[in-house]
C-alpha cells in the first residue's frame, strides 16, 4: 500500500541537484580560485538572467504538462518586431509593446492548438519554432537591426544596487510568479490541470482555458526575455534565442518537475537553469573548449534524469 | 441536442420531485449502455442504484453529473427542463458526485484537493485571486474531523491510503452543498466503521432533505439505508421498488434475471496434476506471503475488490514483477527469478481486464493480433508466413465464435466481447497451458459474458487451467473448481467447488477488507 511505501525515507532525491551544484562550485573554486571571484559571480548573473526568464515561461507549461519548443524562436521574434517598431515609431515604449504582444501572439496560437483542439504540444510547438524563426528572418531581411537608442542598451549593462539589471529584472520576475503561484487560484488551477486533468476538469476548472491562458503568459514572459536580449545586444537579431527552448526544459527537469505535469517548483527550475549555467563558465574558467560545455550539460541532464527515474521506481 | 418532451404528466404528477429524467439513452459505438430510462429523485430521500457490472449504473450518473450527454432523453429539475452539459452546469444545480475511482490530484495537498475549483479567496486583484490558504486548510481539517483525517489536511493526496483518499472524496462533496448527492461505489473501499460513519452523514443529509443516491455492490448495506430501490440490467430500468416493497431475494432475482441465474454453471471435471505451484512468494515484506497450485483442468478463483491488492498476486504469477521470496514452477519449469519471456515459455500468459488497454493493438487485425505472442512460429529469418497464419486464425475465429469472422477487421471495430476473445485467442494459438484472467467480463456485456463461460470451460477441457480474477462473486462461484480469498498477497481463506457457500465467501471478503481497513495505520483518533 501507499503506507508502506511512505516508510522509505521520503524525498533524498530532492537534495541531488543542490547537492550537485555545490560539489560543481568547489570543484571548479579548487581549480581555479576566480570561479568565484565578485567579477565572476557578477559575470554569471548577466549570463544567466535571460535563461531565467525563459526558464520561467517553460516551467509554466511544464507544470500544466505541456512542452514549449517556440521559446528560442520568439525570442528572436520579439527582439526582430521590437526593433522594427522603433525604427519605424522612434517609440521605446512602443516597441516594447509591440514585442510583448508579438510574444503574446505566438503563445496563444499555440494554447489555442494545444487547449481547445487538443493537438500534441511537441507538435504546435515544433511548427511555431518553424514559424516565428523565420517570421522573424523576413522581418528583419535577413540581418540584424539595431534601432534602440543608446539609453536603452546601456539598461542592458547597468547594475542596481550592484547587481546586474537584467538580473534583478529576472529575479522579479520569478519572485512575481512564485507569488502567484503559491498564493493565487492561478496555482491551483495550474498544478490541477497538469496533476490530473480529469479531476480538475470534474471540479468545474476550465482546463481548456488553463492550457490556453498558460502558454499565452508563457509566451509574454518569453517576450520579456527577447526585449532583455535587445537590451544587451542593442536590438533584433533574428538568429538570437538558439536552442534557449532547450535549455531551460533540460532546466526544469534537473529541477525534478514532472514533463507528465503536476509536480515540479519553480524555485527548483530557478536552480536548474543556474547550474547549467555555472557549468558552462565554469569550463570557460579552466580552460575547456567551449564546445566542450554541450557535452557536459547533456550528461548532468541525462545523470539528473536516472536518477530521478530510479527514485520513483522504489 | 436533448430534447424534452411536451406530454410528461407521469412527472408533472409528483409535486414533490427534485429531479426527473425522462427516457435517457446512450450509446458507445456499438454497445447500448443505457436505453431509455426514466427515474426520478425526491428531496430527502435515499435512493439506491443496484445491478451488475456494466448494467448502466455508472452511464446514468455521469450523465446526470454532466460528464457525458445523453443521446435521447430529457432531465426536468424542479418540474423546469434543463440541459446539463457539463460537469459546472450539474454543480450549478447543486448536483455532486463521488467517483468510484478517484478524481484527486495526487501531487497536490487534501485541503487544495478539497477546495479544487473553489478555494476559499482572500480578496481580489483584477483577475488575480488570492487564495486563504490558511482558512482552506481549518476549513478542510473541519470537514475531515468527522472522519478521523483532520490531521491529513496538509498531506499530499498521493500519501494516503486507498481508504483514506476515498473519505477525502467524501469529505470534498458534502463540502459542495449539494442538493443530489451521488455517491458511486462509496463502500468499496471502507471497512465497517468507516461505512458507518459514512452513513451517519448521509442521513444526515437527507434530514436536510438533500437526494442522496448511492450505487452499491453490497445488497445489505444498500438495502439497510435506503428509501428507494432502482434495479437496472442490461441498460435498461427493470423496477423502482418502495422501501415496504423491498425484499432481499426479489431485488437479487431482478439484478441477475431469472433466465441468466442459472446460466454459469461449468461442468465438473476432475483434477489433473498440478500445472502451476507457487510456494511463499513474497515481494517485499517477508510477512506477507502466499503459497498456492493450480491443477490441470481447474479453474481456480479469486475474488478481487478495492484494496485487496490482487494486481500484484497476478503480476507475480505472470512474471510481470519479480518476486522476492519463494518459489514458481509453473509445467514443470522453475520460474524464480524469470522474466516475463520466461512465463511464456512455460505456457503462462495474462489476459488483462481491460482488453484494448493491455491485450490488443487497437489498429491491428484480428489476425496480426492473434500474431504477435506466436512471430516466431510463423516467420522464417523474418519473413512471415501469411497462408499458415491465416489458416490458424480462420480455425480460431471459427472456434470461438468471433465476430465479425474477417481476420482483417481491427479490433477497434469489435465489441467488447469479442475483443476479449481474440485475447484468449492469441494465446490459445501459442498454445499456452494456465491462463490467468484478470475480471476478463468486467467490460462486456451480459451476453457476452456468457460465451466466455462457455469459452472458460472449452480452454480447461484440454487439461489446461485458469486462474480467474473476478470482482463478480456470482461468476466466480459458478465458475471455479475452488475459490481463494487473498488478501495484500496472504492467504484468508479457501473454498473447494463443494463447500462453496456465498455466504461464507461474501463474509470472507467482507472480513478481510475489514482487517485490512483496521490495521492500516493513521485512523485512529
Amino acid at each position: 500500500m501507499t503506507r508502506s511505501r511512505q516508510a522509505i525515507p521520503a524525498d533524498w532525491g530532492q537534495f541531488i541537484v543542490p547537492a550537485v551544484f555545490a560539489l560543481m562550485v568547489l570543484i571548479f573554486y579548487a581549480m581555479d580560485a576566480r570561479y568565484l571571484s565578485s567579477a565572476n559571480v557578477l559575470n554569471i548573473m548577466n549570463q544567466v538572467s535571460i535563461l531565467m526568464v525563459v526558464t520561467i515561461a517553460a516551467s509554466l507549461v511544464i507544470f500544466t504538462g505541456g512542452f514549449d519548443l517556440s521559446a528560442g524562436s520568439v525570442v528572436a521574434l520579439t527582439g526582430v518586431v521590437a526593433s522594427l517598431t522603433v525604427g519605424y515609431t522612434d517609440s521605446v515604449a512602443l516597441g516594447l509593446f509591440a514585442g510583448i504582444v508579438a510574444g503574446g501572439l505566438v503563445g496563444a496560437l499555440n494554447g489555442f492548438f494545444v487547449g481547445y483542439l487538443g493537438v500534441s504540444p511537441l507538435i504546435v510547438t515544433l511548427g511555431t519554432l518553424n514559424m516565428a524563426r523565420g517570421l522573424a528572418l523576413i522581418l528583419a531581411g535577413g540581418s540584424a537591426i539595431y534601432s534602440f537608442p543608446a539609453w536603452f542598451t546601456d539598461l542592458g549593462t547597468s547594475r542596481v544596487l550592484g547587481l546586474p539589471l537584467l538580473f534583478v529584472i529576472a529575479v522579479i520576475v520569478f519572485l512575481s510568479f512564485a507569488l502567484l503561484m503559491r498564493f493565487t487560484t492561478f496555482g491551483i488551477n495550474l498544478y490541477a490541470t497538469g496533476g490530473n486533468t480529469q479531476a480538475a476538469r470534474l471540479s468545474g476548472i476550465n482546463v481548456r482555458f488553463v492550457r490556453f491562458g498558460t502558454f499565452t503568459l508563457a509566451g509574454v514572459v518569453t517576450a520579456i526575455a527577447g526585449l532583455m536580449l535587445c537590451a544587451r545586444t542593442g536590438g533584433g537579431e533574428p538568429t538570437a534565442g538558439f536552442l534557449y527552448e532547450l535549455e531551460a526544459i533540460a532546466a526544469v527537469v534537473l529541477g525534478g518537475a514532472s514533463l507528465s505535469g503536476g509536480d515540479g517548483r519553480l524555485w527548483r527550475s530557478m536552480l536548474g537553469i543556474l547550474l547549467l549555467t555555472a557549468l558552462g563558465n565554469g569550463l570557460n574558467i579552466v580552460g575547456v573548449h567551449p564546445h566542450w560545455k554541450g557535452v557536459a550539460i547533456g550528461a548532468i541532464l541525462v545523470f539528473a534524469a536516472s536518477l530521478e527515474a530510479l527514485r520513483r521506481r522504489k | 441536442m436533448i430534447v424534452i418532451p411536451t406530454a410528461n404528466k407521469q412527472f408533472a404528477r409528483h409535486e414533490d420531485v427534485f429531479l426527473a429524467a425522462h427516457s435517457l439513452s446512450r450509446s458507445y459505438g456499438p454497445i447500448t449502455a443505457l436505453s431509455g430510462v426514466s427515474i426520478d429523485f425526491r428531496p430527502g430521500e435515499i435512493h439506491a442504484i443496484v445491478g451488475e457490472n456494466g448494467a448502466g449504473k455508472s452511464t446514468l450518473m455521469r450523465l446526470l453529473a454532466g460528464e457525458e450527454r445523453a443521446d435521447a432523453g430529457g432531465i426536468l429539475i424542479n418540474g423546469n427542463p434543463v440541459r446539463i452539459s457539463s460537469p459546472q452546469d450539474a454543480q450549478a444545480h447543486g448536483i455532486v458526485i463521488v467517483h468510484q475511482y478517484f478524481q484527486l490530484v495526487n501531487t497536490m495537498t487534501v485541503a487544495e484537493n478539497i477546495f479544487l475549483g473553489v478555494p476559499p479567496i482572500k480578496c481580489r486583484v483584477g483577475p488575480i485571486a488570492l487564495v486563504d490558504h490558511r482558512r482552506m486548510r481549518l476549513l478542510a481539517e473541519e470537514r475531515l474531523a468527522p472522519f478521523g483525517l483532520a490531521h491529513a489536511a496538509a498531506l499530499r493526496v498521493g500519501d494516503l491510503t486507498v481508504a483514506e483518499r476515498q473519505l477525502v472524496e467524501i469529505a470534498r462533496a458534502l463540502d459542495r452543498s449539494a442538493k443530489l448527492l451521488i455517491l458511486d461505489e462509496p463502500t468499496a473501499s471502507l471497512g465497517p466503521e468507516e461505512t458507518e460513519e459514512l452513513f451517519r452523514h448521509v442521513r444526515a443529509m437527507k434530514a436536510q432533505r438533500a437526494t442522496i443516491v448511492l450505487i452499491a455492490h453490497n445488497l445489505d448495506e444498500v438495502l439497510s439505508i435506503a428509501d428507494r430501490v432502482t434495479v437496472l440490467r442490461n441498460g435498461k430500468l427493470i423496477a423502482t421498488l418502495a422501501r415496504d416493497a423491498i425484499n432481499y431475494d426479489s431485488v437479487v432475482e431482478m439484478i441477475v434475471g431469472r433466465e441468466l441465474a442459472r446460466g454459469y454453471q461449468k461442468a465438473t471435471t476432475t483434477a489433473g496434476e498440478p500445472l502451476m505451484v507457487a510456494e511463499g512468494l513474497a515481494q517485499t515484506q517477508a510477512s506477507s506471503f502466499y503459497s498456492m497450485s493450480l491443477r490441470q483442468s481447474e479453474i481456480l478463483g479469486i475474488p478481487t475488490y478495492v484494496g485487496a491488492m490482487i494486481e500484484q498476486t497476478l503480476n507475480e504469477l505472470t512474471g510481470m514483477t519479480r518476486y522476492r521470496g519463494g518459489s514458481l514452477t509453473a509445467n514443470g519449469r522453475d520460474l524464480s527469478r524469470a522474466g516475463i519471456s520466461d512465463f511464456i515459455d512455460a505456457g503462462v500468459c495474462l489476459i488483462p481486464g481491460d482488453a484494448m488497454a493491455e491485450g490488443l493493438i487497437p489498429e491491428f487485425s484480428i489476425e496480426d493480433n492473434i500474431l504477435l505472442p506466436n512471430l516466431s512460429r510463423f516467420q522464417t529469418a523474418g519473413f512471415l508466413h501469411r497462408p499458415a497464419l491465416r489458416r490458424v486464425v480462420s480455425d480460431l475465429i471459427r472456434e470461438l465464435d468471433i465476430r465479425p469472422t474477417n481476420p482483417d477487421t481491427p479490433v477497434k471495430n469489435m465489441s467488447g466481447g469479442n475483443r476479449q476473445k481474440v485475447v484468449i485467442a492469441k494465446w490459445l494459438a501459442r498454445g499456452a497451458k494456465i491462463y490467468v484472467m484478470n475480471d476478463p467480463t468486467k467490460a462486456i456485456d451480459v451476453g457476452a459474458k456468457a460465451e466466455i463461460y462457455r469459452l472458460l470451460g472449452n480452454v480447461v477441457t484440454n487439461g489446461n487451467a485458469v486462474v480467474l480474477v473476478s470482482s463478480d462473486t456470482d461468476e466466480l462461484i459458478g465458475l471455479s473448481d475452488r475459490i481463494l480469498v487473498l488478501c495484500d498477497r496472504t492467504l484468508v481463506a479457501e473454498f473447494p467447488r463443494h463447500s462453496i457457500d456465498k455466504g461464507k465467501l461474501v463474509a470472507a471478503v467482507a472480513g478481510s477488507r475489514q482487517q485490512m481497513s483496521s490495521s492500516a495505520p493513521g485512523h485512529a483518533p
